[in-house]
């Protein structure tokens, strides 16, 4: 059987390698904008505030024209991240299936049907929620290409782990940016984006601070 | 950029997305003209938003172009899987064909999540955070969906194919 990748694409009603109308799409662009971007010049900065509050009052203006016939909520998620996480310790914890303290001592890279994830093998030292047990080893896949990745995660390197349960043999972390911890002298490090601590109960069970 | 005016930064979003914002919606509404005024209407909501000095990012217009699909969906009484009706072709122009029949036989089959999961992945070319912000999932969870969706075609596609050959 061919790739399920491969049928999808077959059957693709609206081809990706279609070719679109590069100059309806710069019309709609110059009409959205009020002028064509391309021959915008940056004005000095207290001009630029006049523009801007001009052009601010101008959409506003054809906004309540179409406000009428749209009713919107604001998507989710905010608007600053490309990606779900977790706002509270309560929550991160709590979307975690299984809470770790492990080493890194093997990774590896595959592709399947087109998607290219790292396996890292892990040992895991200590647990403070889930099924690892002490002393085992297990697999955690994550993404290797796109913005989704865990850069961080090293050959050698200790770890606080947040995963959840992708099949029998699996995991996943929760999110590339909150799914780890580096642990360095028994002190955790999150991510340079990630700002939720992990709670006393946790970083005690798994003997870091 | 945090700097840099808003046109700057929305000029950079729009080239970069309105292809992919357009045959996302054009796989579900089928007329390139309707597809078109919707575009427009999303990428006007996200000038709007970056006047008001919001940044955003390819996941939030695809969000915007789900509800904005939704809406006209409401205003012209039209069901939600209108990709499904569409008439599928080849790069030619040319009908597909069988696999593109035996595709939509098997995306039928599929539980709405699964389906989703696929036609985001494979048709519309979604990256998993963009997947993630349409679904409401974790990344992570996009993964795993995305594992069991591609098993349950393949069963599908199995059993679908054996019954066609059965039958000859």
């Amino acid at each position: 059987m061919p790739s399920v990748k491969r049928l999808m694409q077959e059957a693709n009603p609206v081809r990706n390698d279609r070719v679109e109308s590069e100059e309806r799409a710069e019309t709609r662009l110059a009409e959205l904008l009020g002028s064509r971007p391309a021959e915008f010049e940056r004005p000095p900065a207290r001009r630029r505030t006049l523009v801007w509050g001009l052009a601010a009052a101008a959409v506003v203006v054809v906004g309540v024209g179409v406000a009428g016939a749209i009713v919107l909520r604001d998507p989710a998620p905010p608007a600053m991240s490309d990606q779900p996480f977790y706002r509270d310790t309560a929550e991160l914890e709590e979307n975690a299936e299984a809470i770790v303290r492990a080493t890194v001592s093997a990774t590896r890279t595959v592709t399947a049907d087109g998607i290219t994830e790292t396996v890292a093998t892990v040992s895991v030292g200590k647990v403070a929620k889930g099924d690892p047990k002490p002393g085992s080893s297990i697999e955690i896949a994550y993404s290797s290409t796109g913005p989704e990745q865990a850069e961080g995660i090293r050959k050698g390197g200790e770890y606080v782990l947040l995963l959840q349960s992708r099949d029998a043999t699996t995991w996943n972390l929760v999110n590339t940016t909150q799914g780890y911890y580096t642990v360095a002298g028994g002190e955790l490090t999150p991510t340079v984006d990630n700002t939720v601590a992990l709670s006393a109960a946790v970083t005690s069970s798994l003997g870091v601070s | 950029m945090g700097n840099d005016p808003p046109e700057q930064g929305f000029t950079d979003l729009y080239r970069a997305n309105h292809g992919r914002v357009l045959r996302f919606v054009a796989r579900r509404v089928g007329e390139e003209a309707e597809a078109e005024d919707l575009t427009a209407e999303v990428f006007r909501i996200a000038w709007d938003k970056s006047v008001r000095g919001e940044v955003l990012t390819p996941a939030w217009l695809f969000v915007t172009a789900r509800h904005v699909l939704s809406n006209h969906r409401r205003s012209v009484q039209r069901g939600d899987f209108a990709y499904r009706r569409l008439a599928v072709t080849s790069p030619g122009g040319q009908p597909a064909g069988e696999t593109a029949d035996l595709v939509s036989e098997v995306l039928e089959q599929l539980p709405e999540a699964q389906r989703d999961v696929l036609v985001h992945r494979y048709w519309d070319d979604l990256g998993a955070s963009e997947i993630a912000a349409l679904t409401g999932l974790s990344v992570s969870a996009v993964w795993v969906r995305l594992h069991r969706a591609r098993q349950a075609f393949k069963r599908s596609f199995k059993a679908i194919t054996e019954v066609g050959h059965a039958k000859r």
